[in-house]
Formats: structure tokens, sequence, C-alpha cells
């Protein structure tokens, strides 16, 4: 699913060590976590299921689990660490958590991790393949802090506060069939008003505000990464697994 | 009038305000909607994604709450939001009761909303608020105006119920379904309409071999969903946009 790259991750990780993680693609899960399947009384989880698409890869165990959780994103770190994979096998091992880097490997062949090099070609081919689906409600402002949005759930205190930007971003971004669409959309819409910063009506400069404002949304489940599809038209056949496999 | 938050989407917010504590996950039932009061039986259904509040100034009290339908948002005043989120529904009350139109009177009433009913006018003027009646023509034409999109995560089930599923945030459940709900919660918002979703789940239970009729009838199984929505609704398990146009 990650496009664009020869090595295998876990050589990618010793080159982001060596190079200093710089210009390392960014980690993202893919898809809307749907929990554990037990196939019947006291059974333990038989996997994890993730809806990408119409698909359902299963996570086999809770180290997959735990491993593409960890590739969402820290909250506490969101602002300071690149989510690369060297940071993540970092995180793991700092949480005893085994084969990261081989896990990660899985990962990305179940089609549960993108990987995108923000500013190169190999974004706009992410953001074409990608798309965002929005969790949560807004909750939106405060004449005490009118800056920042919040987004969470009714009744208790935002998830997150983000900037105006972000939060257009997890307000609007869904709309669109992929990132890619989206990053369009967003421009041709900055385009409309008055006074214009040009980075605001390039797609491939808000892509890079997208990237950023994913990181922060992602790491909170206040959007998911889904593949870019098209939904089944009245006259298709297409099929999609059982709920409960 | 001084009306909080929580208020505002509905008592389930009071119970994500003890998200704290131990949380006991809400239920869902499916409803024999043919067994509802045929006069009673129609429902209040709120349309839209909530944005949430808009002060343009510091300091400034004067605002408006933003709702999003596809690609337009509306500016609600606070009665307006007071009602559309009053038509969420309420997790605790009576199950067999449809949530409808008087419902969501008397509980504007409780909270001291004035010309409540004009209000509500207004939106289901604007579309904002829908009545639809399971079992009539008009369910479908409902399903197939409408897009239902989760807002949570799916949490599975358990060892102990395989048979429950629960939606909500890591580590805290909010609402429980059965199988086929739950399956409709996966991937309904996938299809164009909720119509086309029910038809699908339908066929993918007829493919696989699920015996239970209620999820191989699409009719059935969407008027099934009417009658347990308000529950999803409630806690901003779901909300309902309008349907994907190509």
């Amino acid at each position: 699913m990650s496009a664009g790259s020869d090595s295998t991750g876990s050589e990618r990780a010793e080159s982001d060590r060596s190079a200093g993680g710089d210009t390392a693609p960014l980690v993202f899960p893919v898809g809307h976590y749907m929990g554990p399947f037990h196939p019947k009384v006291d059974a333990p989880a038989k996997h994890y299921i993730v809806r990408v698409g119409w698909d359902t890869p299963k996570l086999p165990d809770e180290a997959h689990l735990n491993i593409w959780a960890l590739a969402h994103g820290l909250p506490d770190r969101t602002d300071t660490t690149r989510w690369t994979r060297h940071a993540i096998i970092e995180a793991a091992a700092e949480a005893d958590m085994a084969d990261a880097a081989g896990i990660l490997d899985t990962l990305v062949g179940l089609g549960l991790i993108a990987e995108v090099t923000p500013g190169t070609p190999q974004a706009r081919e992410f953001a074409e393949a990608y798309r965002v689906q929005a969790l949560m409600i807004g909750i939106g402002n405060t004449p005490d802090d009118p800056i920042l949005d919040g987004i969470g759930f009714a009744g208790i205190p935002p998830v997150v506060k983000v900037r105006p930007r972000v939060f257009e971003i997890w307000q609007w971004a869904h709309l669109w069939p992929s990132l890619w669409a989206a990053c369009e959309g967003l421009a041709w819409v900055a385009g409309e008003a008055e006074d214009v910063d040009p980075e605001d009506v390039d797609p491939d400069a808000v892509l890079d505000s997208v990237l950023e404002a994913m990181r922060t949304l992602i790491s909170r489940n206040a959007v998911y990464l889904d593949v870019a599809t098209t939904p089944r038209s009245e006259s298709s056949n297409s099929e999609k697994p059982a709920a409960t496999d | 009038m001084n009306i909080t938050r929580s208020q505002m989407i509905g008592t389930s917010a009071d119970r994500l305000a003890k998200a704290g504590e131990a949380l006991e996950p809400l239920e869902v039932r499916w409803i024999d909607s043919a067994a509802m009061d045929s006069d009673d039986a129609s429902l209040l259904i709120p349309i839209g994604h909530c944005i949430g509040a808009y002060y343009d100034l510091p300091a400034s009290t004067e605002h408006f709450i933003q709702v999003r339908v596809g690609a337009d948002v509306n500016r609600l005043s606070d009665e307006q939001f007071v009602i559309w989120g009053l038509a969420h529904g309420a997790p605790d009350r009576d199950a067999d009761k449809p949530w409808g139109r008087q419902a969501v009177l008397n509980a504007a009433r409780r909270v001291g909303v004035s010309k409540s009913e004009e209000v509500l006018e207004s939106l289901v003027a604007d579309h904002l608020l829908v009545e639809v009646t399971p079992e009539t023509d008009d369910a479908i034409d409902f399903a197939r105006q409408h897009r239902l999109v989760p807002l949570m995560l799916g949490l599975g089930n358990t060892a102990e119920e395989p048979w429950i599923y629960s939606a909500g945030m890591i580590g805290l459940p909010i609402v429980q379904m059965s199988a086929m709900a739950y399956d409709l919660y996966e991937w309904a918002h996938m299809d164009a309409n909720l119509w086309l979703a029910c038809e699908g789940a339908a066929a993918t239970a007829v493919r696989v071999g699920i015996e239970d009729p209620l999820a191989a009838d699409p009719l059935l199984m969407l008027n099934a969903l009417l009658g347990t929505l308000h529950f999803l609704l409630s806690p901003n398990a779901v909300y309902l946009d309008s349907r994907l146009v190509s």
C-alpha cells in the first residue's frame, strides 16, 4: 500500500538513524479500527479487525495491534518528533514491545501502514491513493479562546483543541474521495477569499499542511486514513466481507 | 434560558461526562417496530454533523452553532441547536416509545425552550430534522436520501458476550449493538445512501449463510435500524448526512 519504496522497512529504519531522520518517510496507520473478534464464549480474540476500503485486514495478535496503534503517534510527541519508522521503533523499545521493525514490515504488507515523504513526488502518489475520514463531533471555540476549536464528544472536555487550519481539514477533507482531491478543493476554496496567501492556493503546499494536521488528528483518533475508494453504485455487485469474519 | 452544552446534545453527554468513572455501556436493542402504536410511530431524526460553536471575537457572546450537511454549513441559534440536540434522543428513555416530535417538544419544554414548536418547524424546513415512519414507503425514501456515518471506533465483541458488539473510544465502550447493527456501523457509510447499504448488508448475509431473516432482508433491516437509531444518535456514535451524489 505504501507507494514508491524499494528497500525493506527495517533497512530504511537503519538508514533513518544514520541520516538523522529528517527526510525519512512519515508513517501513518491505515483503516478504521473495528476491534477484537471472539468467535465464541470464552474464546480468546481470533484477531483484531480494521476496515480499509471494502476490505478488512486482520491484525493477528496484540503485538501487531500495539505497533499499529503506536503508528498513530503519541499525542505528547506530535509537535516535537517526526513519526518515522525510527521514532516508532524507539517508542516501541521504551514500552518493551518486541520486533517493532519486523511487525511494521508485516503491517505494510497488510496495507495497514502507509509511508509518505512530504515535498516529494511520492507525496502526490500517497495523496491520490488515500483519503481521510472524520470521527467525533466539533465542539467549536469559546469566547475565552476563540482561536482554538475543540473536537471530541459532547459533555466532556475536547479530546483535542486545534488551530483553524487543522479544524478546517478535520471538517472538510473527508468530503473528497482522496487526499489530493481534498488539497485541490481546499486550495480552490482559499483562492475565492480576498486576501490570499499564495501557499493556501497551491495544492502541493496544502498537502504539506494536511500531512502535518493528520498527525495531530490521527494520534487522537479524530480522523483515520482510508484508501481512496468509490462508493458502490446501484448496479454494482462488489462484495464485502461479513462484519464478524 | 440557561442551557449547558450537555443538554444540547442529549443526555448521553451526562454519561460521557462520567468518562473517568466506570461507564456502563449503553445497550442497543432491536425494537419490534411493528409493535409500535401506529399513531405514534413517526420518528424525528436529526440530520448533519455537529461542527460546534463559532465565536468570532474574543470575550464576545455573539455566536452561532454550525451543523454541516453535505457541503453546506447551517448556522443554528441556541434554541435551534437545543431542539436539534434533543432530536438525537435520550439513551435512558423508554426503549419501546419512538422518539418523535412530541417527545422532543416535551423535552424542550422541560429545559425551557420558548416557541419550541416554531423552532422545530424551522429545522424541518431546513431539512435538519426529518420525520419518518418505519414500515412505510417513507422509510425507504428516507434511506435513499441519507447516509449513516460512524463517529467512533469499533471495539468489537468480548469473550464473555461474543454476540454483543460495542463502539466508543479506546478503553471506553459507549454503545452496544447486535452483530447486524455492527455490520451497518462498520460498512453503511461506504455506500452512497443507507438503502444501498441495507441491500448490500442483506446480500452479504445471504452470501455467507447467516440464517437470521432480519439480516437477509434489507427492508426488515432498515426498519430494525430505524427503531433503534436514536440509541446510536444520542451518544453521537453516528450521524446522518445527505446521500452521496456521483
